[in-house]
Formats: structure tokens, C-alpha cells, sequence
């Protein structure tokens, strides 16, 4: 797809499939070296995303959070007043959905994404969940891992990066990733992309990044007890 | 003087340096104190600054016959304001206060750690003291010809991102992430 209109079918399709199985070998070596017990744990969380992500199962998480946004907004407004909550809940003007219909679909493939994240790092999680899980997907490096790990790179690569072909740069012919990094196009589709995550949770990007800092402050503070 | 971003930039370093030095469990009580602080100043600031130019000023003022009384009015609060930060922090370096007890990262990344904190404390600090001296129009900064304010796009830039001024409209989140903080250093 990338080099049609510059080379032939041939060279075309012998250059995917060398891509295809550069990526398939590394996700395997992953696999190989987690264990199967992390890969079923990961495609799990692949699954379970791609379903919150392209079927009604979505449109109820979305309820489900602007439900529960609904009601931390109404007592943060209201200053944890419950009678202030009261008169707040029954007349909810001013209150917007924290995913309005518009962030419906960035909030979704977020999602996705969290689901893959939460899929591969089960078996790294620090509390006392995380150590539970990790005895539990502690598994010996296998060829099982390997086939289990190429096939979560294959369901990524299929449902990831027609997503991604959509909006780089790099999809046009001839502009390397390089160069791709320097246009203009690229930088406000980031910088879009930070605002448009930052609009998903409700906040603005600055706020968004002292969120990101508050977090490390934490991490850190739990690494230092 | 130079542009105030530029100082700015130097107090933050120099906490980072501290942070280097102490390490970074003992800055992390700091850090707890100071949201605490700006949690006080800006859930109280409003009534306290009520109290403070309707009941006390007005009659000291009128008792010392004192004339153009806007810049003393405002000095003064940006005094009352810095003082409580500057006591905290004193009081914070100064004594024993709470200090997460685990032993820091080895190598690179206790130093990156270390920074990181530092440059928080930081932030926490020199964003909360400028906040107020923008907002209060730097008393006798901008009379006696020791700053101008004249911005440059960095400085408006930043101004935007000082602690008070994200915090001002939820203060009750530095209350919570302040009790978080303490929780986790509690915990075993």
C-alpha cells in the first residue's frame, strides 16, 4: 500500500511480507521470553479492547463513565455539599458529559489502547494485585509463548495500523519517517492528539501534563516507602 | 534585570541541587507540606484577604493617616501570603518533618528521580511566590524600577502553568493528592 504508485506489485508484496514477518518474529521473541501465561494474559486485554472499541459494548462504557463523571463532577461542584448535590442532580444544567458524542471515538481507541497496555503489563503490576498476578503468569520461556506473542503482533499490526496509515505522513510515497517527523502536518496531528487525549479525561493539555507529574510524584513516593 | 523567567529558572535549579544533596525522600515531605500550603492559601486566601484589607488595614491605615495605600495594601499581602510558604519551608528544612523512609534508587535514576522531585519542589515554590506578586501587580517591584512588566512569550507562557493559577478554581485536589502523599508514606 505504501509504495504503490512508486514500484511494482512484486516488490510490493515481497516487501510486506518481509515486514510482516520482522514483526511476527519480534512479537514472537517477546512471547518467547514472557512465557505463555503473560502472552494469554496480553491477548486478553487485546481482545477485551477490540471489543470495547467496535461493538455496542463501547457505547456502555462510555454510559457507564459519563454516569460516574456525572456524579464527581455534581459533588465537586457542589463542594461535597449533599444538599447542594441534591439540588445539583436535579437540575443538571451547566454539567457537560465528560465524553460528549464528538470524543466518543478518541475515548474508545484510548480505551483500546489501555486494554493493551493493562493485557501486557498484568505481570508487572508493583501492588499486592500485581504480585498475586505475577505468581500466577510467572511462566518458563516456550514455543508456546513464541506462537502465542506473533499472533498478538499479528491481531495489533491488522487493527493498529490501518488507524495509523489513515493519518501519518509516512503513508505518502517517498517521505521517510525522518522527514515525516519535520512537517508541519506532523507536529500539530501530536500536538492535536495530546489536546484530543487531555479533551477524552476533561482536562487541558497543561493540565493534562501536571496529571502526568502528579503521577510520577506518586510512583515515586510508593517506590520510597 | 533580566528576563524573569530566567530567575525563575535559577530558584528551580537550586531546589533540584538541594534535592540532589538531601535525596529525594526527605524533598518529598516538602512536597507534601507545600501542597498543603497552597491548598490553605487558596481555600482561605479569599476570606483571610477580606478580613485582612476590610477590618485591619482600613483602620491601621486611617490611624497612620497612610496616603496612596493601594501598593502598601498589596505589598503587605503579598508579605502575609510569601511569609506563611517561606515559614513552612523554613520550618520543612529545618526540622523533622515527614520523610519517606525507603532507600534511594541506585545510580542514574535515583539522580533523575532526584531531579524530577526537585524540580517539583521547585515549581511548587517559585510558581506559588510569583503567582502572588502578579496578582498583588509586584508592589514596589515596578515603582522602584527593579522589574518591568514586560513579558517575554516564555514568561506569558509559563505564567499560565503556576501552581495557584491551575489549582484556583479545585484546591480541594491539592487536599487529596497532599493526603494521598501522606498515606503512601505511612504505609508499610
Amino acid at each position: 500500500m505504501l509504495m504503490q504508485q512508486t514500484t511494482g506489485p512484486d516488490v510490493q508484496t515481497w516487501q510486506g511480507v518481509i515486514t510482516l514477518a520482522l514483526f511476527l518474529v519480534a512479537f514472537g521473541a517477546l512471547g518467547w521470553r514472557r512465557g505463555y501465561r503473560r502472552e494469554l494474559a496480553a491477548l486478553l486485554g487485546i481482545f477485551i479492547g477490540y471489543k470495547i472499541w467496535t461493538t455496542p459494548l463501547g457505547d456502555k462504557v462510555v454510559s457507564y463513565v459519563n454516569q460516574f463523571g456525572f456524579m464527581g463532577l455534581v459533588a465537586l461542584k457542589a463542594g461535597f455539599d449533599p444538599q447542594k448535590m441534591f439540588e445539583l442532580a436535579a437540575n443538571p444544567q451547566g454539567i457537560s458529559p465528560l465524553i460528549s458524542p464528538e470524543r466518543k471515538e478518541a475515548f474508545l481507541f484510548f480505551a483500546f489502547l489501555f486494554m493493551v497496555m493493562l493485557g501486557y503489563g498484568a505481570g508487572y503490576l508493583g501492588c499486592c494485585i500485581g504480585s498475586l498476578l505475577r505468581r500466577l503468569l510467572d511462566s518458563p520461556p516456550s514455543l508456546v509463548g513464541f506462537i502465542l506473542g506473533a499472533i498478538n503482533g499479528y491481531l495489533l499490526i491488522i487493527w493498529l495500523f490501518p488507524t495509523l496509515i489513515m493519518v501519518l505522513p509516512t503513508a505518502q510515497p517517498g517521505v521517510v519517517a525522518a522527514r515525516a517527523a519535520e512537517e508541519p502536518s506532523t507536529r500539530s496531528l501530536i500536538l492535536e492528539g495530546v489536546k484530543e487525549f487531555a479533551g477524552v479525561l476533561g482536562l487541558e493539555p497543561g493540565q493534562l501534563l501536571v496529571a502526568f507529574v502528579g503521577l510520577g510524584v506518586l510512583w515515586v513516593a510508593w517506590k520510597s516507602r | 534585570m533580566g528576563p524573569i523567567e530566567v530567575l525563575w529558572g535559577i530558584i528551580i535549579l537550586v531546589f533540584i541541587m538541594v534535592t540532589l544533596v538531601r535525596g529525594y525522600q526527605r524533598e518529598l515531605g516538602i512536597t507534601i507540606l507545600l501542597l498543603l500550603v497552597l491548598f490553605v492559601e487558596l481555600y482561605f486566601g479569599d476570606r483571610i484577604e477580606s478580613i485582612l484589607v476590610n477590618k485591619v488595614f482600613k483602620q491601621v491605615f486611617a490611624l497612620f493617616n497612610v496616603k496612596n495605600t493601594e501598593t502598601l495594601q498589596n505589598f503587605l499581602l503579598v508579605v502575609t501570603y510569601q511569609s506563611l510558604l517561606l515559614v513552612v519551608l523554613f520550618l520543612g528544612y529545618e526540622g523533622r518533618t515527614l520523610s519517606f523512609p525507603g532507600a534511594p534508587r541506585p545510580g542514574m535514576e535515583g539522580v533523575l528521580i532526584s531531579i524530577f522531585i526537585g524540580a517539583v519542589n521547585g515549581w511548587l515554590v517559585t510558581g506559588t511566590i510569583w503567582y502572588y506578586l502578579d496578582k498583588y501587580n509586584y508592589p514596589y517591584l515596578v515603582e522602584w524600577g527593579i522589574l518591568k512588566p514586560e513579558w517575554t512569550k516564555t514568561a506569558q507562557v509559563l505564567m499560565k502553568y503556576l501552581p495557584p493559577r491551575l489549582f484556583e478554581g479545585r484546591p480541594e485536589v491539592l487536599a487529596v493528592f497532599a493526603a494521598l502523599l501522606i498515606f503512601i508514606s505511612v504505609r508499610r
